[in-house]
């Protein structure tokens, strides 16, 4: 009796709290639409225009931010339910930096295409990243932190090819970055009447749909036994989701993290069986959108929205899956972890030497190869002299970052137990680049130094509040990972919206996301070698705590090992060397992923030799980047991160399928 | 209880007053016993009796939620990392999977709490893991991968581990829960060989089977819903009235037909 009370005024509880959040939506309308600006001229002329712009602008746009939160809510409640994963959404999933990604190479390559079908584009896109993101994290049985981290590479790719095409197009495709950031502005009801007909057709599917999606709530040879055709339910939920993403994606741009927080709000409302969820979701995503939308109508200067509504949503992202967070099973099946896909070298310290030589003689190569207007030229006696203080700086640099990113990314891993944990997902690049973009947006000119400190500072922010995140949990290395990984979502929001806001010297960020190595001066270059050096020195020091740490905490403190201070440590030093990395080449390379993946091919198994072979390998990598980009597109340099991303991007993929198609 | 009494030296585990709770489940309830070196102790009772929470704690992988556990005479709390593994061995129910390690390198890590994370690895540490895999008969295997052996080879390789460690007690988790019948007894033959040549080592062994439990052991210890229900010789616990006492079912118990030893079965 007293339950069913308690339970009934629970229930009042949660629908007044509706009813508040609807009244709070219609009310923040209201005010929206009450403080549209004052039109110069005669009176008559000033009435019909505010009539037009209601009609056609101000209406439109509620309707649309209404209708779009609502599409987005639903397709973050179908991937949830299918992936059986509470932090799936279009934005982690990499949906939305696929969709982004199909329309600037069409913008820039067919434009026509996207006359035609944007929708199509977008869908294209956002269905290849998703599919990516299932086939790297298959062979982890799409656990959710796996698939989390999987999205989110694919996401960086992405977003580093989007760029490289935003510089190499200047400004012409700047106009992108606005509209990518989801600005919410409409000049006809278009829009809206576009995606309110998807989440119709949407919410239908899904209805048709919703029998097998309730039975995928139990294991998978459950669901087959109970007659499910597991695959295609799958295949046909997923690409619905896509599709609804995508269509708000192609007419309004990426607005992140809503598909994330409806159903996760609706689910603290009470929502239990999938239906209610499915149902709610749509609504609480609609409420989500509009409220959002309508404060930053509300709190719009005279010249426009101070930051475009995507952008500020996206901010909402990082916080988000931080909470929900311990709400996360990391179950990690024991066979599933990394295994070498080789067999075991005998001599591996025979290997680090080889590819000690290799990186020197690309660095010979680097340093003498080049072109001018004729052709290839070898540079040699007092021309090579000439091109050295050109050449040197940036070669060592390179190498030097490399080693770090691939040290780093062996430890990761090592620490992790996560083949897809690199030190560009965890989020402290992305916090060097906020760093960046503070002192960009407070100081005009800032000179190396100074930005060198606000990556740093940014950096070192970003790392203390991940340890502080990891402390909760004994430093458990998935939610570690985790923590990473919604900094960094919550890091590229903040960088997304400075790009929106525009202004020439957001190009110095462009700059260093692309990662950039030829603004390196001579004493930079020693300091990076130096600093490199210096963290690479500790490592054969800490190769036992390495070796016993990932058989996981019960192991690791049986034998004797300090668990927390052990992996506080390394967790530190990886870090630190991605921090200073990153400066250098930027957020995006991926190498801190290659490294380790390609010393394990060549059968380095572990141990200290496996951490030097991933530095060493990182080290060629990045200078190998650095040449073929200053010379592939000779007269123009294409910047050494974007190089490196967009060739490692695939061959990772390559290389975790083959793993895949080896273990099953 | 009788060891306190009878023994000139102090058991090796006193347990005073331990429990432990999970929210508002009481896992353990106030529970005092002790054990003595030189045996292997059996733990058993049915799911959810509160055997491997105990091993557990007694483990230091979990803290007790009031209560105190003296190893040597000594609070846990106050044993420093490494000097507790040095006398203290813990295998988990579900080991990891090895990540590439071949069985020697798996095995020398087990002199981690020797030579710590600088020392060097000396002739001792060298003899010592030697020695844990000739006991083990994993000699033929030492450079294979332990992820790529069978999991009774699998069992035999942690088994070296704790062996190469060198430790005072053994704590095991149900060593044999995956393994059948020939495998089973191939672990725990080793187990059982480990106190008879006089060394004063220990092991406490959580098992589900109570006839391999008796096989093996020399003592019992049978926990039910978080109490000792029985403490003493196999052939003291294993009557029908104490057996019903710990599994809540009818049991009776007969004579091996070869060794005599008793058998429980359900009636």
């Amino acid at each position: 009796m007293a339950e069913m009370v308690l339970a009934t005024g629970g229930r009042r509880r949660v629908a007044w709290t509706w009813l508040g959040l609807c009244a709070l939506a219609g009310l923040l309308i209201l005010a929206a639409l009450l403080r549209r600006p004052d039109l110069p001229g005669d009176p008559e002329t000033v009435r019909r225009l505010q009539e037009a712009l209601l009609w056609h602008s101000a209406l439109p746009r509620i309707a649309t931010a209404l209708l779009a939160g609502a599409a987005l809510g639903l397709s973050g409640a179908l991937l949830q339910r299918v992936l059986r994963n509470p932090i799936a959404d279009p934005s982690t999933l990499g949906i939305a930096s696929g969709a982004q990604l199909a329309l600037t190479v069409c913008l820039v390559a067919a434009p026509g295409l996207l006359a035609w079908s944007r929708e199509g584009v977008a869908f294209a896109g956002g269905a290849a990243a998703v599919g990516l993101v299932i086939a790297m994290s298959w062979r982890r049985k799409l656990e959710p932190v796996s698939v989390v981290v999987a999205g989110m590479t694919i996401s960086l790719m992405a977003a580093a090819a989007s760029t490289a095409l935003i510089l190499a197009r200047g400004e012409y495709v700047l106009s992108v970055f606005i509209w990518g950031a989801g600005s919410l502005h409409q000049q006809s009801w278009d829009g809206a009447i576009v995606i309110g007909t998807r989440l119709a057709l949407g919410a239908l599917a899904a209805a048709a749909l919703m029998r097998p999606l309730t039975l995928l709530a139990v294991d998978d040879a459950s669901a087959r036994s109970l007659g499910v055709a597991l695959v295609a339910v799958r295949v046909l939920v997923i690409a619905l989701a896509v599709w609804l993403a995508a269509s708000v994606i192609a007419q309004v741009g990426i607005i992140g993290f809503v598909g994330l927080a409806a159903p996760a709000l609706a689910r603290i409302s009470g929502a239990r069986t999938p239906s209610q969820i499915l149902w709610r979701a749509p609504l609480v995503g609609a409420l989500l959108l509009s409220i959002a939308d309508s404060l930053i109508q509300v709190s719009a200067g005279s010249s426009g929205d101070l930051i475009p509504t995507g952008a500020a949503v996206g901010l909402l992202g990082g916080p988000l899956l931080l909470w929900l967070l311990p709400r996360v099973k990391t179950t990690t099946p024991p066979q599933a972890m990394l295994r070498a896909t080789t067999p075991r070298r005998a001599h591996p310290w025979r290997m680090v030497v080889m590819l000690l030589a290799g990186g020197l003689l690309i660095g010979l190569v680097t340093l003498t190869l080049g072109r001018n207007g004729q052709g290839w030229l070898l540079a040699q006696g007092d021309l090579f002299a000439d091109l050295l203080p050109f050449r040197a700086p940036r070669t060592l640099a390179a190498a030097a970052a490399g080693a770090l990113l691939g040290a780093a990314g062996a430890l990761m891993q090592r620490l992790t137990g996560n083949p897809l944990a690199g030190p560009e997902v965890l989020g402290v690049a992305a916090g060097a680049g906020v760093g960046i973009a503070v002192v960009i947006l407070l100081v005009d000119t800032p000179g190396t130094l100074l930005l060198m400190a606000g990556s740093a500072a940014g950096a070192l922010g970003a790392l203390v509040f991940i340890l502080l995140m990891g402390a909760r949990t004994g430093f458990g290395p998935e939610r570690m990972l985790l923590a990473g990984v919604a900094l960094g979502c919550l890091c590229l929001a903040i960088l997304s919206a400075v790009f929106a806001a525009g202004g020439w010297n957001t190009f110095l960020l462009l700059g260093w996301l692309a990662g950039s190595t030829d603004r390196v001066g001579g004493l930079e270059a020693l300091l990076l070698a130096g600093a490199t050096l210096l963290l690479l020195a500790p490592l054969p020091l800490l190769a036992r705590w390495l070796a016993i740490l990932p058989l996981g905490t019960p192991v690791s403190r049986a034998l004797g090992v300090p668990v927390v201070g052990g992996r506080l440590t390394l967790s530190l030093l990886a870090a630190l060397m991605t921090a200073i990395a990153a400066f250098f080449v930027g957020p995006l390379s991926l190498v801190g992923l290659l490294g380790p993946h390609i010393a394990r091919l060549l059968g380095f198994g572990g141990g200290v030799a496996f951490l030097f072979a991933s530095a060493v390998i990182g080290a060629d990598l990045l200078m190998l980047a650095d040449w073929l980009g200053r010379t592939i597109a000779f007269p123009y340099q294409i910047p050494v991160g974007f190089f490196a991303a967009l060739i490692g991007g695939p061959y990772l993929i390559f290389l975790l399928q083959r793993g895949d198609a080896r273990h099953g | 209880m009788q060891d306190e009494n009878g023994a000139a030296e102090r058991p090796l585990w006193e347990i005073d007053g331990l429990m432990m709770k999970a929210g508002e489940r009481e896992i353990l309830a106030p529970l005092s016993l002790s054990l003595a070196r030189g045996k292997v102790h059996g733990l058993i009772g049915p799911n959810g009796s509160g055997k491997s929470t105990l091993l557990k704690v007694l483990a230091r992988q979990l803290a007790p939620s009031a209560g105190s556990v003296r190893l040597e005479g000594r609070p846990l709390p106050e044993w420093r990392g490494r000097a507790f593994a040095r006398k203290v061995a813990y295998m988990p129910q579900f080991t990891p999977a090895a990540d590439g390690l071949s069985v020697r390198e798996l095995v020398a890590l087990g002199r981690y709490p020797w030579h710590g994370a600088l020392g060097r690895f000396g002739d001792e540490d060298r003899a010592a893991v030697d020695g844990a895999i000739r006991r083990t008969g994993l000699s033929a295997f030492e450079h294979r991968q332990v992820d790529n052996l069978s999991g009774g080879e699998r069992q035999r390789a942690w088994l070296a581990v704790m062996l190469a460690q060198d430790a005072d007690c053994l704590l095991l988790d149900e060593p044999t829960s995956a393994l059948d019948i020939a495998h089973q007894m191939e672990v725990l033959d080793i187990v059982r060989d480990l106190t008879l040549a006089g060394s004063g080592m220990a092991v406490i062994v959580v098992l589900h089977d109570i006839n391999l439990a008796a096989r093996t052991c020399d003592d019992l210890v049978a926990l039910r819903g978080g109490r000792l229900v029985a403490q003493g010789a196999c052939t003291d616990i294993l009557t029908p009235e104490t057996l019903h006492a710990i599994y809540g079912v009818p049991m009776g118990v007969m004579p091996h037909p070869v060794s005599g030893a008793p058998l429980g079965y359900v009636l």
